[in-house]
């Protein structure tokens, strides 16, 4: 009966309701196969609400984007035109000559009720990198990429900035060993031509001097190497949620100082979870006494709170005993602890809202 | 049609309870009639709200004509009864909105939409508008199998799928059809243009 039916189907006269069904009921990556057909059929994906669950991209050798749907299933694109790798005196977008005159993408996929192993390649002579990206984002009915992974010399800067135009970037990872003037370098292209600050930041070993205002950028996570020689000023600026500090150059004083200026309704209004760690012992067993001088406070006698906290790695879940509670004007309650763990000295502030 | 010559879609009477051992009458767009068990009627919406709003008794169905499904025709409304006979009694499923949606399609349904694409299309067609929810899930989940294995080059070919500018072109067209001053309109904006002047008004 069907061997002599032709093997075409008029999707698009379909009623809209059915054709919502027929995109929903297909696996992620068949959606994405059709949103790029036409606008008409990217509007209808982009309308069946297909989402993902993390967007990562990966400016490695070669330029890779992965897309996590689920738990099983997972695209991954990995651009074999390489056009990320350009020297940096190149032109990168449609020059004559020179790279790339379109993208291409290697496309596999795990996972799904039957396993696709079919191996696509996704071309589109209109489309450089952002657009790629840009294309995928819109049909997945997403604003911002979870992670944006840097390997240092893979990638050249100006294809960096060019594919990067326009995002929101949740967090950004330095592999280990980048070079600080590498990533300065990311840093200021992402900041200066896009107008684009990660939420969570994860710098390791990067000196950053040159951009003191980064301070100031409201990220929700910040986690500063032993090379940030982070002044109770600049503590004081740090607009963020979580704040971890890898032996920075405070005293005792300046502790009880940040406090009291917490306290005063003051500083670090977003503030939420602060760590410190000091590499050498900070002196003696009556601390405590020292940072707490002046304040008012009293011993946490709880058996134990619950305090959730959402870090760029995930959402983190601790309980908290012990310490000593201290309240800002505003009747917000924290809880501080200061105690040496082997040959460092490790300060916490809980924030409690 | 004569009632007695009518197809009767086939009924396994043993699942059909007693008391609702009742068949509704239907006519097709090209005449043709269909008995149909009250509860395979439940699997559609549309149908369900039909026969509960005319309350017809067994008798009314007998001695009335036939209810008219004006825009279905015979072919594909059998395979519709065929369908909600098949599954009568069972729960209509609730859609949680997820992406992808999870549609196994059972044997019975793989059978009896092994068919022309164009009878497929119109069965579909025939589900949204009856609102059958559960034909309409595994009738699309066929449709959507056919971009199993296909490049977006291979999906334009399978969904008769136009390009931009395809699309482009037949907008314009519908444009003209509806108004034939609109070309005239825009031709002479580019004339104006092509001469130098700053405002076509």
């Amino acid at each position: 009966m069907t061997t002599e039916s032709p093997p075409t189907f008029p999707f698009l006269r379909l009623p809209g309701n059915a054709i919502k069904h027929v995109v929903r009921s297909m696996e992620p990556l068949h959606s994405l196969n059709l949103s790029l057909c036409s606008k008409v059929t990217k509007s209808h994906v982009r309308s069946s609400g297909l989402k993902c669950s993390k967007f990562i991209m990966l400016y490695e050798d070669p330029f890779r984007i992965e897309i996590q749907f689920d738990n099983i299933r997972t695209l991954i694109l990995t651009s074999k035109s390489n056009p990320l790798n350009l020297p940096p005196n190149c032109h990168v977008l449609r020059t004559s000559g020179i790279g790339m005159e379109y993208d291409y993408f290697d496309v596999s996929y795990y996972g799904g009720s039957k396993p696709d192993r079919n191996h696509y390649r996704w071309e589109n002579k209109n489309y450089e990198s952002g657009d790629w990206i840009q294309h995928l984002l819109f049909v997945l009915n997403r604003r911002h990429v979870d992670i944006m992974h840097f390997e240092e010399g893979k990638c050249c800067i100006r294809a960096i900035r060019a594919s990067s135009k326009g995002l929101q970037v949740n967090s950004m990872v330095m592999q280990s060993g980048t070079s600080a003037e590498y990533s300065q370098r990311i840093l200021f292209v992402l900041k200066v031509f896009n107008k684009l600050f990660p939420n969570n930041l994860d710098v390791e070993d990067y000196l950053l001097e040159f951009l003191p205002e980064l301070y100031i950028q409201n990220f929700n996570n910040l986690c500063l190497s032993p090379n940030f020689k982070v002044t109770l000023d600049e503590m004081l600026m740090m607009n963020t949620v979580s704040l971890v500090i890898k032996n920075p150059k405070l005293t005792m004083r300046n502790l009880n100082r940040f406090i009291k200026l917490w306290m005063a309704n003051g500083t670090n209004r977003r503030l939420k979870y602060l760590k410190l760690s000091f590499f050498s012992p900070m002196l003696p067993d009556h601390m405590d006494l020292l940072i707490m001088k002046n304040i008012d406070h009293r011993k946490n006698l709880e058996p134990g709170r619950n305090f959730e906290l959402d870090l760029w790695s995930g959402n983190t879940k601790r309980k908290i005993k012990g310490g000593y509670c201290v309240h800002r004007k505003d009747g917000t309650e924290a809880t501080i602890f200061m105690k040496n763990e082997r040959m460092t000295t490790v300060f916490k502030m809980y924030v409690w809202y | 049609m004569s009632v007695e010559n009518a197809p009767v879609v086939d009924v396994d009477e043993a699942a059909i309870p007693v008391e609702k051992k009742m068949y509704y009458r239907f006519e097709s767009n090209d005449k043709k009639e269909f008995r149909v068990s009250e509860l395979a009627i439940q699997q559609s919406e549309t149908l369900n709200r039909l026969v509960e709003a005319m309350g017809y008794t067994s008798e009314d169905v007998e001695n009335k004509p036939a209810i008219a499904i004006e825009n279905i025709d015979g072919k594909t409304l059998k395979l519709v009864f065929q369908w909600c006979e098949h599954h009568k009694g069972e729960a209509i499923p609730v859609d949680d909105g997820s992406v992808p949606k999870i549609v196994e399609i059972p044997e019975f349904d793989a059978k009896l939409m092994d068919i022309d694409n164009g009878l497929l299309f119109k069965l579909i067609w025939a589900a949204d508008y009856l609102n059958i929810v559960q034909l309409l899930n595994v009738s699309c989940k066929k449709v959507a199998n056919m971009a199993q294995g296909k490049t977006p080059a291979q999906l334009r070919r399978v969904y008769l799928l136009p390009s931009d500018e395809e699309d482009e072109a037949a907008k314009r067209a519908a444009q003209e059809a509806q108004d034939p001053r609109a070309r005239e309109v825009e031709e002479e904006f580019e004339e104006r243009k092509r001469q130098g002047g700053n405002s076509f008004f």
